[in-house]
C-alpha cells in the first residue's frame, strides 16, 4: 500500500517535470514578448537587448527553463510580467480569492443540493420526481458551461431586471464599488450556479447509485429486523457508507472544477484565475501564463493522485502492484 | 343430439383454437432460436425510445451539416448590409447577425465543424485506444508495461492547459484540432479495452484458437475484438458528444475554430457582445450543441443496455 502511494508519487513528480517544460517551451513558442516594443521606434535597440538580458531572453530555451523552475522551487519566485511592471506573484495573489470563492461556494452549493436528491431518489427510485432527476442530469451533462452562463445571465439579469425594475444579479465582476456582503452574493449568485450545474448532475447520479448499492446490503435489513425506524435506517446506517464513494469524486471532480472555472470567470469576467489565464493568453503575458499554467497542471495531477489514493484505500478491492 | 353436436362444433372450434396458439406459439418459437445476436441487440435497442429518437434526430443532423451547401440558404460567409440584426422570420428563420449573414446558415455551416470534429475524434480516437488495449492486454508483459505507461501519462497531462496553450499557438483548424483531441482522448478506452482483454485473452475460445495455429494477429481481430465490442461503442458515442464540448468550449474562448469558419463555440463568441438584443444569436447556436450532445448520450445510454450482455430479454 505504502510502496503503491509512493510510486504513485514519483510518477506524478516526474509527470509534472516533464509538463513544466513542455509548457515552458510551448509558451515560448508562442511569441516573442519583445516585438511590440521592436516595432516602436522610440525604442532603440540597445533597450531592447538591456531588457532581453532583464527577462533572460537572450539565452536558450532550456537554460531559460532551468532559471525559471529553479526560482519556483527554491524561492517560490514565478518571475516578472512582461505586460505590467510588476512580478507575477502578485498579480496572481491578488487573484486568488476570488477563485477560492467561487469554487468553494459551488462545491458546497452543489453538495448542499446533490446529496439529499441523490439520496431521495435512491429511495424512491423510479419515481416521478426520480425520473425528472435522471431526465435533467442528462441535459446538465450535456450543457456547455459557457452557453449556461449567456443563458443565466440573459435570464436573471436581462429579463428580470427588465420585468422587475430593480437589479437583483450581476453578470460580471466581482462587486461594485463600495458594496457589501450582500452586494457580493448578488455577483457570485449566476456564476456559482453555472460552475455548479454539471457536477450537480455528477454527484447526483453517484449518490444516487451509492445509495442504491448500500440499500441492498445485508445490515440494512439486520437494521429494519431489529426495528428501528426508518428514518434511522437511512439516515444512521445507509446515509453514512453512502457518502464515502462521494468524498473520493470531489477529489476528482476538481479537475473539471478548474477547467469549469476557467470557462465561468471569462464568462462573468469574474476576476479571480481562470479568467487571468485566459487573458494573459490573448496578451502574450507569457510568464502570467505558464506560472498559471503550472499551477493548473500541478493542481491536475495532485487531486488525480488524491482520487487514486482515495479510491484505494475506500474500495480495497484496488490492487496495488 | 343438439348439445353433443354443440359441444362437439365447440371442441372443435377450441382445439384449432389451441392449434393455432400452438402454431404461433411455434413460429414465436422458431424466431427465438433464430434470432442472431445483431437482431437481439436491435430488439433491446428498440424498446428504447428516447435512444431511438436520438438517433433519428442525429442521422437528421449529419444529414443535413453535410448537406450544408445544399440546404443553407446563404453562404456562411455572404453579407446583406439591407437586413442587419434582423430577428427569426420567413426569410431568415433563425434570423442575421450585425453582418447581415443568416443564422440558420452559419448554424448548418458551424455544425459541419462540431459534428465532424466530435466524428472524426470519436471514431479515430476510439480505434487508436481500442487497438493499443487490445494489443496490451493480449501481449501482457513488457508491451503492456510500455503500453500502460504511456496512457497514464497522457491521462494525467493537464488537459486544458495543453489545449488552451497548443490553441493559443497553432490557430486551430477543424483538422488539427481534431488530431489533437484525438491524441488526448483515446486513453480512457484503452484502459477499458485492456481490462476486458485480460479477462478474455486466457479463456478456452482463444486458447483453442491457438492451439490450431490461428496468427496472434488474427486472434485478437477475429476473437477478441467482437466479445470488446460493446464496451467499445458505447465508449465512442460518449467520445463524440465530450469531443463536440471541449471544441466548442475552446472555440467560444477564442483559441478553437477561428472565425470566418463558423464553429457553434466561436458563433456565441461573436453573439455575447449584442446577446441582450439579439438572442437568437445565442439560443440557437447553443441549443444545437444541447441538442446534439444530449442525443448523443442518450443512444450512448440505449447501447449500453442493447449491448450488455448480461441483460436479460
Amino acid at each position: 500500500m505504502l510502496a503503491y502511494i509512493i510510486r504513485k508519487i514519483l510518477f506524478s513528480i516526474i509527470i509534472l517535470f516533464v509538463a513544466s517544460f513542455v509548457i515552458f517551451y510551448l509558451v515560448s513558442l508562442s511569441g516573442d514578448p519583445l516585438q511590440e516594443l521592436a516595432l516602436n521606434p522610440r525604442v532603440s535597440q540597445e533597450d531592447i537587448e538591456r531588457l532581453a538580458a532583464t527577462y533572460g531572453l537572450d539565452q536558450p530555451v532550456y537554460v531559460q527553463y532551468g532559471i525559471w523552475i529553479r526560482d519556483i522551487l527554491l524561492y517560490g519566485d514565478f518571475g516578472l510580467s512582461f505586460k505590467q511592471n510588476t512580478d507575477v506573484n502578485s498579480i496572481i495573489a491578488a487573484r486568488i480569492w476570488p477563485t477560492v470563492l467561487l469554487m468553494g461556494s459551488s462545491l458546497i452549493f452543489t453538495l448542499a443540493i446533490a446529496i439529499p436528491f441523490g439520496i431521495y431518489s435512491a429511495i424512491k427510485k423510479y419515481s416521478l420526481i426520480d425520473n425528472i432527476g435522471t431526465f435533467l442530469s442528462f441535459v446538465g451533462f450535456a450543457m456547455p458551461v459557457f452557453f449556461l452562463g449567456l443563458i443565466l445571465q440573459l435570464v436573471f439579469a436581462v429579463y428580470l431586471t427588465e420585468w422587475l425594475g430593480v437589479r437583483v444579479f450581476y453578470v460580471s465582476g466581482m462587486s461594485s464599488r463600495g458594496g457589501g456582503v450582500i452586494d457580493l452574493l448578488q455577483h457570485l449568485f449566476l456564476p456559482m450556479v453555472t460552475l455548479s450545474v454539471v457536477s450537480i448532475a455528477t454527484f447526483t447520479r453517484f449518490q444516487r447509485s451509492a445509495m442504491l448499492d448500500v440499500l441492498s446490503a445485508e445490515y440494512l435489513r439486520t437494521a429494519r429486523a431489529k426495528g428501528l425506524s426508518e428514518r434511522t435506517v437511512y439516515l444512521k446506517h445507509a446515509l453514512r457508507n453512502a457518502l464515502i464513494p462521494t468524498i473520493t469524486l470531489i477529489a476528482l471532480s476538481a479537475v473539471s472544477l478548474i477547467a469549469g472555472a476557467v470557462i465561468t470567470e471569462t464568462v462573468f469576467s469574474w476576476p479571480g484565475l481562470g479568467f487571468l489565464l485566459i487573458d494573459s493568453l490573448y496578451k502574450g503575458d507569457y510568464n502570467v501564463a505558464r506560472a498559471l499554467l503550472l499551477i493548473t497542471a500541478v493542481l491536475t495531477v495532485l487531486f488525480n493522485l488524491l482520487a487514486d489514493i482515495a479510491y484505494s484505500i475506500v474500495d480495497p478491492r484496488v490492487s496495488y502492484d | 343430439m343438439v348439445d353433443q353436436r354443440r359441444t362437439g362444433a365447440g371442441g372443435g372450434i377450441e382445439s384449432s383454437e389451441v392449434m393455432q396458439a400452438a402454431e404461433a406459439a411455434g413460429e414465436e418459437y422458431g424466431k427465438v432460436e433464430g434470432r442472431t445476436q445483431r437482431e437481439i441487440v436491435w430488439r433491446r435497442f428498440k424498446r428504447h425510445r428516447l435512444a431511438l429518437i436520438s438517433a433519428f434526430v442525429l442521422i437528421l443532423l449529419y444529414i443535413s451539416a453535410i448537406g450544408a451547401p445544399v440546404f443553407a440558404p446563404y453562404g456562411y460567409e455572404e453579407q446583406d448590409f439591407t437586413r442587419i440584426n434582423q430577428p427569426p422570420s420567413a426569410e431568415n428563420i433563425m434570423g442575421t447577425d450585425r453582418l447581415g449573414r443568416d443564422t440558420f446558415s452559419r448554424v448548418l455551416y458551424g455544425g459541419r465543424v462540431s459534428l465532424m470534429v466530435g466524428l472524426g475524434v470519436g471514431v479515430f480516437s476510439t480505434a487508436l485506444g481500442a487497438g493499443l488495449g487490445i494489443i496490451s492486454g493480449y501481449y501482457g508483459r513488457a508491451v503492456d508495461v510500455g503500453i500502460m505507461g504511456l496512457t497514464d501519462f497522457v491521462l494525467v497531462l493537464p488537459f486544458l492547459p495543453v489545449m488552451l496553450v497548443l490553441g493559443s499557438i497553432f490557430r486551430f483548424t477543424p483538422l488539427t484540432i481534431t488530431l489533437v483531441l484525438i491524441v488526448l482522448i483515446w486513453t480512457q478506452i484503452a484502459r477499458l479495452v485492456r481490462g476486458e482483454v485480460l479477462s478474455l485473452r486466457d479463456r478456452e475460445f482463444v486458447q483453442a484458437a491457438r492451439a490450431i495455429g490461428v496468427s496472434d494477429f488474427k486472434i485478437m481481430v477475429r476473437h477478441i475484438l467482437p466479445n470488446v465490442v460493446g464496451v467499445i461503442t458505447v465508449q465512442a458515442t460518449l467520445t463524440v458528444a465530450l469531443a463536440i464540448l471541449l471544441e466548442s468550449a475552446l472555440s467560444f474562448l477564442g483559441l478553437g475554430i477561428q472565425p470566418p469558419t463558423p464553429s457553434w463555440g466561436n458563433m456565441l463568441t461573436d453573439a455575447r457582445t449584442t446577446m441582450t438584443q439579439q438572442w437568437w444569436l445565442t439560443i440557437f447556436p447553443g441549443m444545437m450543441i444541447v441538442i446534439t450532445t444530449l442525443c448523443i448520450n442518450f443512444l450512448g445510454d440505449g447501447l449500453r443496455d442493447a449491448l450488455d450482455p448480461k441483460a436479460v430479454e
